[in-house]
């Protein structure tokens, strides 16, 4: 692991660029959050490409879907809980329902926006899109797999959520690391628990699942970064062979990939299953690393959360 | 907004204005109060004419096609269900279908107007 720290809407404006290099038909638009969203790169290397929407979220997922009937691979970008709170029926009715090609990058996610509090801060933003026909929902772990995920986005014939934070994360990946839509990333082998995660918990489960082994626990990790569509193949396989699922990310467990992952066991393998993540409370101002504290987001509660899953294997028929 | 920003004098709106929705009279669920001079505020082009005359719907558009600068508003008046005498101007049918005979009488009267 590397000790560099990107955080991945800076990733996610570089990507813009190399992308827009590439295709022509790549347009962006932002709702007076270019500077924070980072979008500004690409607006300043294709203004005529650019399309600044004013505070009218709404309006600007018109405008999108609009762009994208006419041919083009428009990116709308906003904070999350804008772009998935405020212009939800645009999303569903404008862009989801006629699966027009438009990918919905939205920065600001979670609670490590840190001190602008809870009405910046999104905890809802995956339930909200994850809800809707056609869309697919990816929450990339760090830096690389962010500029994967753009291309991948793009080359995605179809709606698109692409879930990003504010705040520097550790580069988790080297150059080969290979996103793949709709596939879970094998990050760590483990017989004893598996623990799914997303978004900037990939890294607290990594942490984890080291001081796991410690005390003799091995912790299978999943990067789950297309939370959908889920790769249910591996969740399952995940719940066969170590018979106890954690799970974890920077969002309400309503919803969220916990629910995502809860829905597929509770069907097909249902094993002991601990989620991480916010116990359906609204976020407040703070720093990145006293909100993940408070909130219980950190590698301590996801290892005591496995460790409780684990506990509760005790007594179970095996396998399911 | 956008649309007056960005000059976009190739878009034409036409509204079809009969004063009705669903829960009743626009003027008493929640007025637009002056709708041609809140359009022209926004940076609209408006136009006003009698929505059921079909040259001045032609004459609106044509003056639309020509002007620059702005988004054009055709703010085009109606009546709610005209054509059809037990229709006309009542907000019931907003969100109602008509059923059995009342298809039956609709299309002999709209018949009778399309062919006098």
């Amino acid at each position: 692991m590397s000790a560099k720290l990107i955080s991945t809407r800076a990733a996610y404006g570089r990507a813009l660029v190399k992308l827009g290099r590439l295709r022509p038909e790549v347009v962006v638009l932002d709702a007076d959050l270019s500077k924070s969203t980072r979008t500004i790169d690409f607006a300043r290397e294709f203004p005529e490409r650019f399309f600044e929407m004013g505070v009218a979220e709404q309006d600007m997922m018109g405008t999108a879907a609009g762009l994208a009937a006419a041919g083009k691979i428009p990116f709308a970008s906003s904070f999350a809980i804008f772009a998935t709170g405020r212009a939800w029926e645009q999303v569903r009715n404008s862009i989801a329902y006629p699966r027009l090609n438009v990918k919905i990058a939205a920065t600001h996610a979670g609670i490590t926006v840190g001190e602008d509090g809870a009405s910046h801060q999104s905890v809802e933003d995956i339930a909200l899109m994850r809800v809707i026909p056609h869309l697919v929902v990816i929450v990339p772990a760090d830096a690389v797999e962010t500029e994967q995920a753009v291309e991948a986005a793009a080359a995605h014939p179809g709606p698109v959520y692409l879930r990003l934070g504010r705040s520097e994360v550790p580069v988790l990946f080297d150059e080969g690391y290979r996103f793949q839509l709709g596939k879970a990333a094998l990050l760590r082998e483990g017989k004893d628990v598996a623990i799914v995660a997303c978004g900037i918990m990939v890294a607290a489960a990594l942490e984890a699942a080291k001081e796991l082994a410690g005390e003799g626990i091995e912790a299978r990790v999943l990067n789950m970064s297309t939370v959908k569509p889920l790769d249910r193949e591996a969740v399952v396989a995940a719940a066969r062979q170590t018979g106890a699922v954690v799970t974890a990310e920077e969002h309400s467990v309503i919803g969220g990939l916990g629910s995502a992952v809860a829905e597929v066991l509770g069907e097909e393998c249902p094993v002991p299953l601990r989620m991480v993540g916010i116990r359906d409370q609204f976020g407040q101002s703070g720093t990145p690393a006293e909100l993940l504290r408070a909130y219980g987001l950190t590698a301590e509660d996801v290892a005591r959360a496995a460790r409780q899953a684990v506990a509760a294997k005790k007594g179970r028929a095996a396998g399911c | 907004m956008t649309a007056a920003h960005r000059k976009l004098d190739n878009l034409t709106a036409i509204v079809d204005y009969n004063r009705l929705q669903i829960d009743g009279d626009v003027r008493e669920v929640k007025s637009v109060q002056d709708l041609a001079r809140r359009l022209e505020a926004f940076g609209w082009r408006v136009w006003e004419i009698d929505g059921h005359n079909w040259q001045e719907i032609v004459g609106a558009l044509e003056e639309a096609r020509r002007s620059k600068g702005r988004p054009g508003a055709i703010i085009a008046h109606t009546v709610k269900g005209k054509g059809v005498s037990f229709m006309e101007g009542k907000v019931d049918w907003h969100g109602t279908a008509p059923k059995g005979e009342e298809v039956e009488r609709a299309l002999a009267e709209l018949g009778k107007a399309v062919r006098p």
